[in-house]
């Protein structure tokens, strides 16, 4: 591996090949803070058992990059949430100071990254408390970047930069991602939720716009019209306002795709 | 003879379309007092349940049934609760979510009723925005009833689960 220039906030564990880089953390976050400080970032060239959502499988070969970044944020267990937003407008942000001309990259709720409107990232946050804790000790902020390869069977369409011709290295979507998230995530504990809510909605696709949300059980159609408080969809139906705070979130567009 | 949170649901429901003011069911052990109008912190009626047996001390059980939008309503708005169980622990949802008895769905649920459960062991996902907070165990004991149901939508301090203290 060539040397990298991360932000000095983060100390990098370099691995080779990993069962999923959020197990890691997460045995290395419950060791307690002496073995893995704030800031300790666990990156991995390859994943052997790479997860998403739900278990589903993330594609996971080396070329891609994968980091799960341990935080202790002094925050309230109930915001912790808001966090996926603050690690979405950084991968966002990163992406854009590495753009190539001519490229769209957006935000699907609640923390997806899509570049020329197909998925090319994604987080997985992790935690754990008891019912009555009001603080947790650790959450590990796990994300995949598809830098040289994508999936071809996903739900949803997905993409890399290689794919979309953009020759940026694993190493400085590394670089650009750190640096980013430090300017996010100090914003976040100085500010508070409103500028990353503000800022996200400025970046996402589909806002004002019918949508499709597929809970585990039911799908929804609605008008997109806002992201709560707390960071949910607020979904707007011919009837009612629904606040929707877990699901997969589908636009128009990929849905005729689907269907063509 | 202990409700569960569904039973008590189911009852809540019954009484809240009736025209009654006040139920008071009387079983083994469980004394349950309905009351449409009482003040209480969430709503204009009120809902309790005593021990009738004496022997052990119960703990406290408070259910907040405020419904936001996107989750099923379990019981009508206007009524709150506060339940005294006999000798158990109720686990309550910290957060607004989505529950999951298993870390994925091909997987084992982490606990089933009857199961021997240890302070710190995983009982439960609750999933919101792709956040997955694992929720433990704070005592030992035994799995006396699973309250949630898998992949439902759940209420902050909604109860997830009863727990008999070893």
């Amino acid at each position: 591996m060539q040397s990298i220039n991360i932000p000095a906030a983060y100390n990098l564990v370099s691995l080779k090949k990993v069962s999923s880089t959020n197990e890691v953390a997460k045995t290395m976050a419950e060791k307690g803070e002496e073995a893995a400080p704030d800031g300790t970032l666990i990156w991995a060239l390859e994943q052997t058992a790479g997860r998403g959502r739900r278990g589903r499988n993330w594609y996971s070969p080396a070329g891609n990059l994968f980091t799960s970044l341990i935080l202790r944020p002094e925050v309230p267990a109930v915001r912790m949430p808001e966090l996926g937003f603050v690690a979405a407008l950084a991968v966002c942000d990163a992406l854009d100071s590495l753009s190539e001309p001519g490229h769209q990259v957006q935000l699907k709720w609640p923390n997806d990254i899509l570049l020329n409107g197909k998925k090319v990232a994604g987080f997985l946050l992790e935690t754990e408390r008891t019912s009555s804790e009001q603080n947790i000790q650790w959450i590990v902020l796990g994300m995949g970047l598809n830098v040289s390869w994508h999936p071809e069977d996903t739900q949803y369409p997905a993409t890399s930069l290689r794919f979309e011709e953009w020759p940026t290295t694993v190493e400085q979507a590394l670089e650009a991602y750190t640096r980013t998230f430090l300017g996010w995530e100090t914003r976040w504990l100085n500010d508070g939720f409103l500028p990353i809510r503000n800022n996200w909605l400025i970046r996402c696709k589909g806002i004002n716009e019918e949508i499709e949300v597929r809970l585990g059980h039911e799908n929804l159609i609605g008008v997109f019209t806002d992201l709560d408080e707390n960071g949910a969809l607020v979904l707007k139906q011919s009837n009612s306002t629904r606040k929707i705070t877990t699901g997969d979130v589908f636009f128009p567009d990929v849905l005729h795709s689907e269907l063509a | 003879m202990a409700l569960t949170y569904k039973e008590i649901a189911e009852i809540l429901k019954i009484v809240d379309a009736s025209a009654c003011d006040e139920v008071i069911l009387e079983l083994k052990g469980t004394k349950l007092v309905i009351r449409r109008g009482a003040q209480t912190s969430t709503g204009s009626g009120a809902l309790s349940t005593q021990d009738t047996d004496n022997s052990q001390s119960g703990s406290s059980l408070n259910t907040n049934f405020q419904s936001s939008a996107d989750t099923p309503k379990l019981a009508p708005k206007s009524l709150a609760s506060s339940l005294t169980a006999e000798g158990s622990n109720t686990v309550h949802s910290p957060m607004v979510g989505t529950f999951y008895r298993r870390p994925s769905p091909e997987e084992e649920p982490f606990v089933r009723e009857g199961d021997t459960i240890v302070a710190g062991q995983p009982l439960c996902l609750i999933e919101v925005m792709k956040l997955y907070t694992t929720i433990e165990a704070t005592i030992s004991g035994t799995v006396a009833s699973v309250v949630a149901d898998d992949g439902q939508l759940v209420e902050f301090d909604q109860p997830l689960f009863v727990i008999k203290p070893k």
